[in-house]
């Protein structure tokens, strides 16, 4: 606005008037749309990030094909049928059929919800003890902490796949079992993720705050400082599926996974082992790879999105 | 250097009573015994008392926990279910193979990745970046199972055909000496390359983001201002610095390389720890598997020093704390 004495008081309430109605400067934005809280602008971070929601739409793609497995197709998932056994593409077979006559398509869709499952579901089960256990060490501190972190060093130290193949050979492999082999290995990352998330919050004033108007110990730590931890572990989770359905893979690939009939991507591919389908029947055991390879790549385009959307270091 | 290693020998040693203690409790998750599989049920009672005896079968879990350990600590690994041969005997035929395709992967992770990591930060922005980028983000998604089995596809027993497909040597020929060194090579790769792809990618990365860092430092604009061919001032200056982490990496990758190896060695057939494992583990053959989880806890262990060890050796900065 002007400060010139010659211009009559009416010119500039008039300019003043009309420029008053929407702030238009540069750091305008802060006032028409208050951030609240991280989410806004990390989502919009999110979203201006191309790699970030190209996997996104693979990864709703993925999600949808699965859930919507039964409308998308008409075979049966598990019926085998000898005399279409071993079919290359055809039109009533869109990806032919494997050594039972079973439809490959059907399969892989089907597959993808086991796997997919599987993977969210042993993630899920990984980061709750993961955060209660990384919560109660990185807060108490002492010998609480000390014998949290040997107990986690101790599991850290058995390389997982072997250990994996062991606990899922020795308790019955299936579907459930694996989901809770993945669950019961793969607590350790997440764990002292939050621990040391926990030593630096809980000297935040906040915390002292909450503690002298008599909060107790659980509620300090979910209320107060957890919401603040979860950052990193939402990226951390979100990576953690894709390394899921890969353990997953591979187990299911050894045979220690998911049963047939039922079917997983991993135990798809184990078909390749024979001769006969590595080289004369590629439509058998390329699928569900891609299928795996798209969705653990779409998976990480996602974590590595959401990791640079909620780094602190950028918030303005 | 020396007091610094001891210290953290001593460390290790907890470390390995605890990983023992897991292994045995997730073994013993199992239906029956480690040992009940040596128990044939036509032998005659009094054998089979006497094996039960000398297994300590019928003694409570932690004095079974007691003998087991130690055994190993006497270097009695126990006796193998499937192979009726002492479990430390199987280990030892199957180290020597293992070994050598873990260091030949180790290489090519190596090779294939500082190079690209490299170029990718010095052509930042441009397709080379990009392209280094993509395979990067490629070499993490894809299964390694997957891509042996491509590559044995399409370079091996279909398509190309140029590599073998199975074992160390051609079975049959009576090499020795330097064609043996070839024939061994030839079958080597594969499954190196089979078993590196995703340190590869993740090398690639690191490198890259390492020496972007590295490349923005103020001491880097002094080379360039004293006139230093850009040749120099990278590797010189900067890549000494970018590679610290390198190291680190190297050592950390140990426990990968064991887990990816039971399924690379079983595609390509390879007499490794890897195949023992997966034919341990069909069999449920508990003894050998109680042995080989400890041994790959050691592993890591061994490998985590060394990365501790190789860090101070190659960064000053460490050693003087």
């Amino acid at each position: 606005m002007s400060l010139r004495a010659d211009v009559s008081v009416s010119k500039m309430s008039r300019r003043h008037r009309r420029t008053r109605g929407a702030p238009s400067g540069r750091f305008s934005r802060a006032v028409r749309e208050p951030e609240r809280g991280l989410n806004r602008s990390a989502w919009r971070r999110f979203r201006a990030n191309r790699r970030a929601m190209l996997g996104l739409y693979i990864l709703i793609i993925l999600v949808l094909s699965a859930a919507l497995a039964p409308q998308l197709t008409w075979h049966d998932r598990d019926l085998p049928d000898v005399r279409a056994a071993e079919q290359p593409p055809s039109r009533t077979h869109w990806l032919g059929t494997d050594e039972l006559g079973r439809d490959i398509y059907t399969r892989l869709l089907y597959g993808g919800r086991i796997s997919l499952t599987v993977g969210l579901v042993a993630v899920a089960i990984y980061t709750s003890i993961g955060v209660v256990l990384g919560a109660v060490a990185g807060y108490y501190g002492g010998v609480v902490d000390s014998v949290i972190m040997r107990i986690t060093d101790v599991v850290m130290v058995i390389p997982f796949f072997p250990l994996a193949l062991t606990m899922a050979a020795a308790l019955r492999p299936s579907v459930y079992n694996t989901m809770i082999v993945i669950g019961l290995l793969g607590w350790t990352g997440i764990c002292r993720l939050v621990r040391g998330e926990f030593l630096t919050l809980r000297s935040r004033e906040y915390v002292a705050a909450a503690r002298a108007i008599g909060a107790r110990d659980g509620r300090i730590i979910f209320r107060h400082i957890l919401p603040n931890a979860l950052a990193p572990v939402v990226v951390a989770a979100t990576l953690g599926v894709g390394t899921a359905i890969l353990s997953e893979a591979g187990l299911s690939f050894l045979g220690f996974g998911v049963q047939q009939p039922t079917p997983s991507w991993g135990n798809m591919l184990s078909a390749a082992l024979s001769l006969k389908v590595l080289l004369l029947q590629p439509w058998i055991w390329l699928p569900p790879g891609l299928m795996i390879f798209i969705a653990v790549l779409a998976i990480n385009l996602v974590g590595d999105g959401l990791r640079e959307a909620l780094d602190p270091r950028l918030t303005r | 250097m020396a007091g610094f290693i001891v210290k953290r020998l001593t460390q290790l040693l907890p470390m390995l009573l605890g990983a023992s203690l897991l292994v045995f409790a997730v073994i013993r998750l199992a239906p029956g015994d480690p040992y009940s599989g040596l128990i044939d049920p036509r032998m005659d009672p009094a054998k089979v008392a006497e094996l039960r005896q000398r297994h300590c079968l019928d003694c409570p879990l932690l004095t079974q926990y007691w003998h087991w350990l130690s055994g190993i600590v006497r270097g009695d690994l126990g006796t193998s279910i499937r192979f009726r041969i002492p479990v430390s005997e199987l280990i030892g035929d199957r180290l020597g193979p293992s070994l050598a395709l873990g260091v030949t992967s180790e290489s090519i992770v190596l090779l294939a990745g500082i190079p690209f990591g490299i170029l990718a930060a010095v052509r930042r922005g441009t397709w080379v970046d990009t392209a280094v980028t993509a395979v990067a983000l490629s070499g993490l998604a894809i299964p390694a199972f997957f891509f042996g089995l491509l590559l044995l596809r399409w370079l091996s027993l279909g398509g190309l055909q140029i590599l073998p497909s199975a074992g160390f040597t051609t079975p049959g020929s009576q090499l020795s000496g330097v064609p043996l060194l070839l024939d061994a090579a030839r079958h080597l790769i594969l499954p190196a390359t089979a078993l590196g792809v995703t340190s590869i990618a993740g090398l690639m990365s690191h490198v890259r983001s390492a020496l972007l860092e590295v490349l923005q430092q103020d001491y880097l604009r002094t080379a360039r201002a004293k006139g230093l061919p850009e040749r120099v001032v990278l590797y010189k200056h900067a890549l000494r610095n970018a590679l610290i982490p390198v190291v680190t990496l190297l050592g950390l990758n140990l426990p990968g390389l064991l887990g990816g190896a039971i399924i690379t060695e079983s595609i390509f057939l390879w007499p490794g720890i890897g195949r023992l494992t997966y034919t341990a583990l069909l069999e449920r053959d508990y003894p050998v598997l109680m042995a080989l989880n400890l041994m790959f806890a050691g592993l890591t262990l061994l490998g985590s020093l060394l990365a501790d060890i190789g860090y101070a050796v190659v960064d000053p900065r460490v050693r003087f704390e």
